[in-house]
């Protein structure tokens, strides 16, 4: 089992609901203007902007960045405390209590996709209540990032489990997935043939972003056509 | 019991997993999630309709021991099919934000001051009850205003209710214009405009028309966006966005076409030059269902020729002639060519003239004839309702039916321009007026104004969730739920091809102390002895909702929403009389509404018909100029003027173009994350607010590489941009995506007020603006402002 | 303090600093003691509140306490690596300056080693260091050899400074339960001498690559991720090199100190400065034939992202920066130390000084440009240090200025015993050794043609 991404580039029209799905879904503070200021903002998922060409052939290029959860992941690599690894089923989890937040893993994502709890998160009274109780809040001093709402695998992995049945594509989706309005953002195995991913991996038009340093990621990316 | 290792690794698991985490790392909830942590946790879901834009997506919410904790899209809500955008997603920060008013609040100080004492609910009725009976004695219940921002909901027509009942005619709905309403309303007389559907055109050029972050629908036309997107690798669909910035449509689009702000009409007639030079007419529409296309002197066809030749228009728009030549060949080649005006085009000194002329492109190539392209508007299930609408003869407000106001105006174009209307005498000053759902002092472009009619209004009363803007200049302040605590119905979203009413219904137990808007306004009416339905048995805002429930029930049309099934199976069902749900009582339909958000009428997509005595009427010269004489109200003090010229040409001066090396053309725009400026009370919405641009938090400049380059600015730089209103610092953001002339700032941040995550954060353009009027449509301009750039050391 | 022995040492300019401190010292080390203080308050504050009391941000995650880090840790390399070499290689000039670099090993090696821990963002979890440590982490090889060098070098420190503190025991200097307690029952005797020479045969081998193995590690930090600028294979090396040149910049800074402070022009005399200033220039070349090696090759593979660092570095925000370095540890000292009339003293000290500041900005320039030019299109990164930066590395010299004038307070800075020796032996043993060297006259030789 190995869950993967696809991103339609020609589907995505850079609406920017995957990156509020996102830190709706997996409590990811928000981050107060100041701060924000000096590049502190935390996003899972990140929407990178591209400029081709010059008008009138002025290309714009949006491209959603979840976390790339690479085979080969730099992150895990240099962890020293085993706090970021691959686990069986593909996907580069954090394990939050065991982060030194040492930042390594930081500097050697070449994606750039983790984040890091500069000051301990902060949420009004009110609007704390509205936190996802699935996911929890990180700690001051930690490095988080995307995890593929990894508790949605858990809790559909349980509801398999307890009507003895295989987990179903449609049951375990992040929520950048789930809540794409173009359906550009598709969730699923790479290696069960049943699986969308698994046909739209192979399409001509498929690609990963920064191949060459053979980082393997389990993201791709479909070309845009026109 | 003996519990190996083994077990107890499961048991933490199992129990981990109960506490709704996972492994050791999901199952530490903060220590303020305790409430959560010690419940059974018990997970329900309940459905509603957005009421962050006039969109009516329906949404779910989940709900863990009855605390929401997220909004979903509703996958059965037609409009938005399981979707939501990034608005719908912070919904629950509006509803417990910590700065919520939970009781009544007088103002302490003078007008324009936010220094506020408590009141309980019973003083402040009494205080406005007085005041309105004091109008009824005198017999003055005319001078009762009421402006109300209009989401699209049952809500302001209630508010229009309230307000013609209680004697008065003054009901001023404020909300952006759907796509091609000014030019359609004109050409045709028909309000609302037009649906369309996206996705039977052939070739899509859009005129300042931004589907994808304003209103009508985002969510709804991001969807079929996509799908175009996909499709159109195979169809060769071209989709074209005209407008001086390429906002998310433009990079959207196949192509993106710089004009100048403002002079998109000049480039729409410029295609139709070409249009009908190379007779790529649709000759059968013209004769049959048009007027004025050939007429005599000054006809469509007169002004074309005389006054648009693509060079011509070239010097006006900026757009190579060339450019115009072969959009103009496209457009009238094909099939199904669909021409859309909206978003900036509304908001230009020559906004109708524009969406006239684009509209007018539609009438020319058949477009408006192709089958399919052009719906009906779909009627609501008990008849249409009346609108409120400006007569610029008597300058006077008046609610009527559709379609029948004779020279009227909709009110709602010309909310803005109040101030200026009773600073000119035109209409009487008020003495009380009610505000809900609109900030005036943030959105309207003539700030000034507005705070000095307020500040002279005895009294203003203000219904909100927040304090806002506007609040410092009002004397109540009265605490209204958010649309997550309420009932109401959001009716079928202006442009879209079906028709729909989502239910609202509340998900939360209302804040202590805050009502919803409808029983404040029940209770007020009680009060002035006017009972405003005397027909139905109305005790509550909820009552009236269910009255129109039970009206959609016995019109016996449409449906619940139902899951998604091939339309062509639900019309065999429903020639065989079935429905997709049983409901032969009331409660059942209600019931079933309430389990499904909302009723939709999947049936009915009537094409637009012609052979209903309607008629496309071209704009031609006599005709704009009796239109400028007749509604010289709108923007006094211009007729020399106006005599000397053409009328066409006269309001294309209006065109501007940056004067000196460092001058721009100020150009606001609006996002996603907040269209009228309301989202910024959300954080989350605040953060994403500069997503693209990375400029989270902040207000921010963009500026075209060319002219950066000219003036030394590099990205990042701090700049001051002054108007002759003013000026603001802004952090300069270098893109390809604006063109040369202009200066890009997006609107909705620089709130003064609207709770602690958006006062004083960022910058608001509009309080820059050269307060500028359409003088065709009383619009308000945003894009006639003439502004000069310094940098400013770092 | 009065004067404890008896008879005049003969190496009393050495003496006199520990048996008669000046006043001076008491209220410098006062100053030190404050700065530390607020020091450690403003450690405290971010140990409370967090790193975001940093400048640091995304994607510049590692700012000043990294660069310190390696910063120190290049220093630490003056001592113990140099004076190892110097000994093997049996140079008799070495004798007055081997001391002095052992301490700088030594003290700059325990505050730098502590920089990594200033940098987690958890301190309180430092532990999982060691029970979940994974050793393919390169983070965890440093703690390791650091460890190690620390380890061997204090020990290698100490050992001949046996000798020493006996003799300060022996002539009563206080407090005498601490060099008797130190001096380990050294009585001098033969077969200690031996044992003491054997010991310090054996850390001298074991220390030199223990000492290069720390600053190659260090460079695999960066080395072992796949970032622009930072993953290149000259990295070990060239760090080697860089902490060399910059430990011997710090030696003759130290030396020029005492020499001016203790009187010490004595003992170390231009002749010491000459040859070490020399080997700052060598290495001043190696540097730069690095550094151009790094770059050129960098630039002729012309790969965007690391053309974007390069560009960065060269021409953009941190082109101030990038030319003082180059101007600080190429051009000046090269200047100054080529001409024997700008080798003097004065010349030395500011060539020495240029290259510690120069030092310290090739570890900025290393490690802020990699990470504040994201190979996505992300905007570039700012790093500004925030008032904490610049404290903890005002606190962390502090520190070292500290420790080593307390050092200086209790021990003799440049080794008595192996001056004696020198004066006794050396001439002997050179003598010995130059005609071990010399190729042996044959007996029966004609005596040429």
């Amino acid at each position: 089992m190995k869950w993967g991404m696809v991103i339609d580039l020609q589907k995505c029209t850079g609406c920017g609901e995957c990156v509020a799905a996102c830190k709706r879904e997996n409590n990811v503070a928000i981050v107060e203007p100041k701060e924000s200021a000096m590049g502190r903002t935390m996003l899972w998922m990140d929407m990178l902007t591209i400029y081709e060409g010059e008008y009138p052939r002025l290309r714009v290029r949006q491209i959603p960045r979840p976390c790339m959860h690479c085979d080969h992941p730099p992150c895990a690599k240099v962890c020293p405390v085993r706090a970021t690894y691959i686990n069986e089923e593909g996907i580069v989890a954090q394990i939050y209590p065991q982060c030194i937040g040492c930042r390594y893993c930081m500097a050697a994502c070449p994606y750039t996709v983790k984040s890091f709890n500069w000051y301990k998160p902060e949420w009004s009274p009110g609007i704390r209540n509205t936190a996802n109780p699935d996911v929890s809040v990180r700690p001051v001093g930690v490095v988080e990032k995307c995890t593929f709402c990894v508790h949605r695998r858990q809790k559909a992995k349980e509801q398999a489990k307890s009507e003895a049945r295989e987990l179903r594509e449609d049951e375990y989706q992040p929520a950048c997935a789930e809540g794409c309005p173009t359906g550009a953002i598709v969730f699923g195995d790479l290696e069960n043939s049943r699986h969308r991913v698994n046909h739209l991996a192979h399409s001509p038009r498929a690609t990963r972003l920064l191949e060459d340093l053979g980082t393997e990621p389990k993201v791709v990316y479909l070309k845009e056509g026109d | 019991m003996k519990i190996s290792r083994r077990d107890f690794l499961h048991l933490l698991g199992v129990t981990g997993a109960l506490a709704g985490g996972i492994s050791q790392v999901w199952a530490i909830p903060d220590k303020w999630r305790d409430k959560l942590r010690s419940g059974p946790r018990i997970e329900t879901w309940k459905v509603s309709t957005c009421g962050q834009c006039p969109a009516g997506c329906g949404i779910r919410i989940r709900l863990i021991d009855d605390i929401p904790v997220r909004i979903l899209g509703n996958p059965i809500a037609p409009v938005n099919k399981g979707f939501t955008c990034p608005m719908g997603e912070s919904g629950l920060e509006l509803l417990y934000h910590p700065d919520r008013i939970d009781q009544p609040l007088r103002r302490k100080g003078k007008k324009g001051e936010s220094s506020w004492e408590p009141i309980s609910w019973d003083e402040a009725t009494k205080q406005i009850t007085r005041m309105l009976q004091g109008l009824v004695k005198e017999k003055q219940t005319g001078r009762l205003g009421f402006l109300m921002g209009d989401r699209n909901t049952l809500l302001t027509q209630f508010a229009g209710i309230f307000t013609a009942r209680s004697g008065s005619s003054n009901f001023f709905p404020w909300r952006t214009p759907g796509i091609n309403e000014l030019g359609f309303w004109q050409a045709t007389g028909e309000f609302p405009p037009f649906s369309f559907d996206l996705t039977r055109t052939d070739y899509l050029i859009t005129f300042g028309t931004n589907l994808l972050e304003e209103p009508p629908s985002p969510v709804y036309f991001n969807r079929i966006y996509g799908k175009l997107k996909e499709s159109r690798m195979q169809s060769g669909l071209k989709m074209v966005h005209v407008d001086a910035r390429m906002s998310q449509a433009g990079k959207n689009a196949t192509e993106w076409v710089q004009t100048r702000p403002g002079s998109m009409g000049a480039l729409a007639l410029g295609m139709a030059y070409v249009i009908i030079r190379d007779k790529n007419l649709d000759q059968d529409f013209i004769n049959l269902h048009t007027r004025d296309f050939r007429k005599g002197n000054g006809d469509f066809l007169d002004l074309v020729t005389r006054d648009y030749s693509p060079e011509r228009a070239s010097e006006v728009t900026g757009v190579p002639a060339e450019t115009i030549i072969r959009l103009a060949r496209a457009f009238g080649s094909a099939k199904a060519p669909l021409a859309l005006s909206g978003g900036t085009s509304d908001t230009s000194e020559t906004a109708l003239f524009t969406q006239w002329a684009v509209a007018s492109l539609n009438a020319l190539t058949g477009s408006l004839s192709a089958k399919g392209l052009w719906r009906e508007p779909v009627p609501l299930p008990w008849g249409s309702s009346s609108v409120s609408t400006f007569s610029p003869r008597s300058t006077s407000f008046s609610l009527k039916p559709r379609n029948a106001w004779d020279t009227d105006l909709p009110a709602s174009w010309i909310g803005e321009q109040l101030p200026n209307f009773v600073s000119a005498g035109k209409i009487a000053d008020l003495k009380i007026l009610m505000i809900a759902q609109a900030n005036p002092v943030y959105q309207a472009s003539n700030q000034k104004m507005w705070k000095d009619w307020l500040g002279r209004i005895p009294l203003v009363v203000q219904l909100a969730t927040l304090l806002d803007d506007t609040s410092p200049y009002a004397d109540l302040v009265l605490p209204a739920t958010t649309y997550l605590e309420q009932w109401d119905l959001t009716l079928p979203v202006p442009n879209l091809p079906f028709s729909q009413l989502g239910l609202q219904q509340p998900v939360a137990p209302p804040l202590t102390g805050a009502r919803p808007l409808g029983d404040v306004l029940l209770q007020l009416g009680k009060g002035l002895g006017a009972n405003l339905f005397p027909e139905s048995d109305v005790k509550s805002y909820g009552d009236y909702v269910q009255v129109r429930m039970k009206q959609i029930f016995a019109s016996g049309k449409g449906t619940p929403y139902f899951e998604e099934v091939s339309l062509a199976f639900l019309e065999e069902l429903r020639k065989r009389g079935w429905q997709v749900y049983s409901y032969p009582a009331f409660s059942d339909f209600r019931r079933l509404l309430q389990e499904k958000g909302g009723w939709w009428d999947p049936g009915e997509y009537p094409e637009v018909d012609w052979k209903r005595g309607r008629a496309f009427v071209f704009p031609t010269v006599p005709r704009l100029a009796k239109l400028l004489e007749e509604r010289s109200v709108l923007k006094p003090g211009e007729e020399t003027q106006k005599r000397n010229k053409l009328p066409h040409l006269w309001l294309e001066e209006n065109v501007k173009k940056p004067e000196t090396p460092d001058s721009f053309i100020l150009a606001p725009f609006t996002t996603l994350m907040n269209m009228n400026g309301d989202g910024a009370s959300q954080p989350l919405l605040q953060e994403l607010f500069g997503l693209y641009p990375r400029l989270y938090w902040n207000t921010w400049a963009e500026m075209n590489p060319k002219r950066a380059k000219g003036l030394s600015i590099e990205d990042g730089d701090l700049i001051r941009v002054s108007s002759k209103k003013g000026s603001v610092t802004l952090p300069v953001k270098i893109v390809p995506t604006v063109s040369p002339e202009i200066l890009s700032v997006p609107f909705g941040q620089g709130h003064t007020e609207s709770g602690k995550y958006a006062k004083n954060v960022g910058t608001n353009p509009i309080t820059i603006i050269d307060p500028r009027v359409d003088p065709l449509s009383g619009r308000s301009s945003w894009h006639s402002t003439h502004v000069r750039v310094e940098k400013i050391k770092k | 303090m009065e004067n404890l022995s008896a008879q005049p040492h003969p190496d009393a300019p050495l003496l006199r600093p520990i048996e008669s401190p000046a006043r001076s010292f008491y209220l410098i080390v006062g100053i030190l003691l404050a700065i530390i203080l607020y020091t450690g308050i403003v450690y405290l504050r971010q140990i409370l509140f967090g790193l975001g009391v940093t400048g640091m941000a995304q994607p510049v995650t590692w700012g000043f306490y990294i660069i310190n880090f390696v910063f120190f840790i290049g220093i630490s390399h003056a001592g113990t690596l140099i004076s190892a070499i110097l000994r093997l290689s049996k140079a008799e000039w070495r004798r007055p300056i081997t001391r002095m670099a052992e301490v700088i090993t030594a003290i700059v090696l325990a505050i730098g080693g502590l920089h990594p821990i200033i940098d987690l963002g958890r301190p309180d979890r430092m532990l999982h260091l060691f029970y979940n440590g994974r050793l393919q982490s390169p983070l965890l090889w440093d703690v390791t050899s650091i460890t190690a060098y620390f380890t061997a070098s204090t020990v290698y420190l100490y050992i001949p400074l046996i000798p020493d503190i006996a003799i300060l025991r022996d002539r009563g200097v206080k407090p005498r339960w601490l060099y008797e307690f130190l001096s380990w029952g050294w009585q001098g005797t033969e077969r200690q001498h031996k044992v003491l020479e054997r010991a310090m045969n054996i850390l001298m081998v074991i220390v030199i690559p223990i000492a290069v193995s720390v600053h190659t590690i260090i460079s695999y930090i960066f080395a072992m991720t796949v970032q622009p600028g930072w993953h290149s294979t000259i990295f070990g090396p060239y760090f080697v090199v860089g902490a060399i040149f910059s430990g011997i910049a710090a030696i003759l800074v130290l030396m020029i100190v005492f020499r001016k402070i203790f009187r010490l022009e004595g003992y170390l005399k231009h002749i010491h400065f000459n040859y070490l200033s020399i080997l700052l220039l060598i290495m001043s070349l190696i540097w730069f034939y690095f550094t151009f090696s790094e770059y050129l090759t960098g630039y002729y593979g012309h790969e965007p992202n690391e053309m974007r660092v390069f560009w960065y570095k060269f021409t953009g925000d941190f082109a101030p920066y990038f030319w003082t370095m180059v101007s600080c540890n190429f051009f000046l000292p090269v200047l100054l130390l080529c001409n024997r009339k700008t080798r003097t003293i004065p010349g030395i000290l500011i060539a020495s000084i240029s290259v510690i500041i120069g030092m310290w900005l090739e570890r900025l320039i290393i490690v802020v440009p990699s990470l504040a030019n994201p190979r996505l299109p992300y905007p570039t990164g700012i790093y500004i240090p925030t008032h904490t930066e610049w404290m903890l590395f005002i606190g962390g010299i502090s520190v070292f200025v500290l420790g080593y004038m307390i050092f200086a307070r209790f021990f003799p800075v440049i080794s008595i015993w192996e001056i004696e020796e020198g004066r006794k032996e050396s001439a002997k043993i050179v003598t010995e050794r130059i005609s071990s060297y010399m190729p042996d006259i044959e007996p029966s030789s004609p005596g040429g043609r």
